[in-house]
């Protein structure tokens, strides 16, 4: 199981606003997928998963701003949900 | 890097070579690259931007992968797309804004306009309004998009929309400020001039990405 956090994309990032979910839950998703568009400032970051899984449902919906750290999504690993079959 | 002066180009297809300039700069195919170019009139409008901001429901505008609410290219308006990797340059998206502020003032200072940050919004503005307009796309830490630094446009297409989402924000040009004309091609060679050193200087690489 993987946990997709609101990433830090600087040092004086306190908050990022989710602007857009670029992937479904349930979705497979592999490692390096741009999955969500968060902005902060007048910069909007495209945000890679870092590993390979299937993507759960939001835990924060678009247009919403929150610290850096904040859980965004649960992706399960394979074997989870091999398990769950 | 590489900077290539493109004239002018349409919003679309300068959008295009972006994204595929972007993605070999990201692969390690391509060196860092600044596009300079003007736009054929264009409203874009940020993927996170509010449609309220667009006051005139007759035009068109573009909704693209950058930050920032809804804004305006056109002629005499000096854009630039640097696609530069970030990973290598701290990986810090607010000092990339930063040092687009940075570029803006000190190309424009070169002309006897005295830009300023406002403290909160990204951008520069002069003594009538504001000057240069900012808002960026990353996508594997390569930026895309950038700038518009109003050199001598025509400023009443921005009287359709809140740009940058900021009703009533008055817009000038660093004609208006100098209240003499400025050269459209001096502005860019003496930003072609600054670019790269400045990056060195406040975004050194360093080694990783």
């Amino acid at each position: 199981m993987g946990e997709f956090r609101m990433p830090s994309l600087g040092a004086e990032m306190e908050t990022g606003r989710l602007v857009e979910w670029l992937v479904r839950p349930g979705e497979q998703v592999r490692r390096g997928d741009i999955v969500a568009a968060v902005e902060t400032q007048k910069g909007l970051f495209e945000v890679e998963v870092s590993e390979d899984g299937r993507m759960g449902e939001p835990l924060v919906m678009e247009g919403q701003t929150v610290p850096v750290g904040t859980l965004l999504a649960i992706i399960s690993g394979d074997e989870e949900v091999t398990g769950k079959l | 890097m590489k900077i290539i002066e493109c004239g002018l180009v349409e919003y679309r297809q300068a959008y295009a070579m972006q994204e595929r300039l972007a993605a070999d700069v990201a692969a390690g195919n391509e060196e860092e690259i600044l596009l300079l170019l003007e736009h054929p009139p264009v409203y874009t409008i940020g993927r996170g931007g509010d449609y309220s901001n667009i006051l005139d429901p007759d035009i068109n505008v573009e909704r693209i992968n950058r930050g920032g609410d809804v804004t305006w290219h056109g002629p005499g308006q000096l854009v630039g797309y640097p696609l530069i990797n970030l990973a290598r340059r701290g990986r810090d998206l607010h000092r990339w804004l930063r040092f687009l502020e940075d570029v803006m003032m000190l190309t424009m200072a070169g002309f006897g306009v005295e830009g300023r940050r406002y403290h909160g919004s990204t951008g520069v503005w002069g003594e009538h309004g504001k000057i240069a307009f900012i808002g960026v796309g990353v996508r594997r830490w390569v930026s895309m998009h950038g700038f518009a630094l109003n050199v001598r446009p025509d400023l009443s297409a921005y009287e359709r929309i809140n740009p940058c989402g900021l009703p009533g924000c008055p817009i000038s040009t660093m004609e208006l400020e100098c209240g003499l004309p400025v050269s459209f091609i001096d502005v860019r060679s003496r930003l072609k001039n600054i670019f790269e050193q400045l990056l060195n200087e406040l975004l050194p690489e360093d080694g990783s990405g």
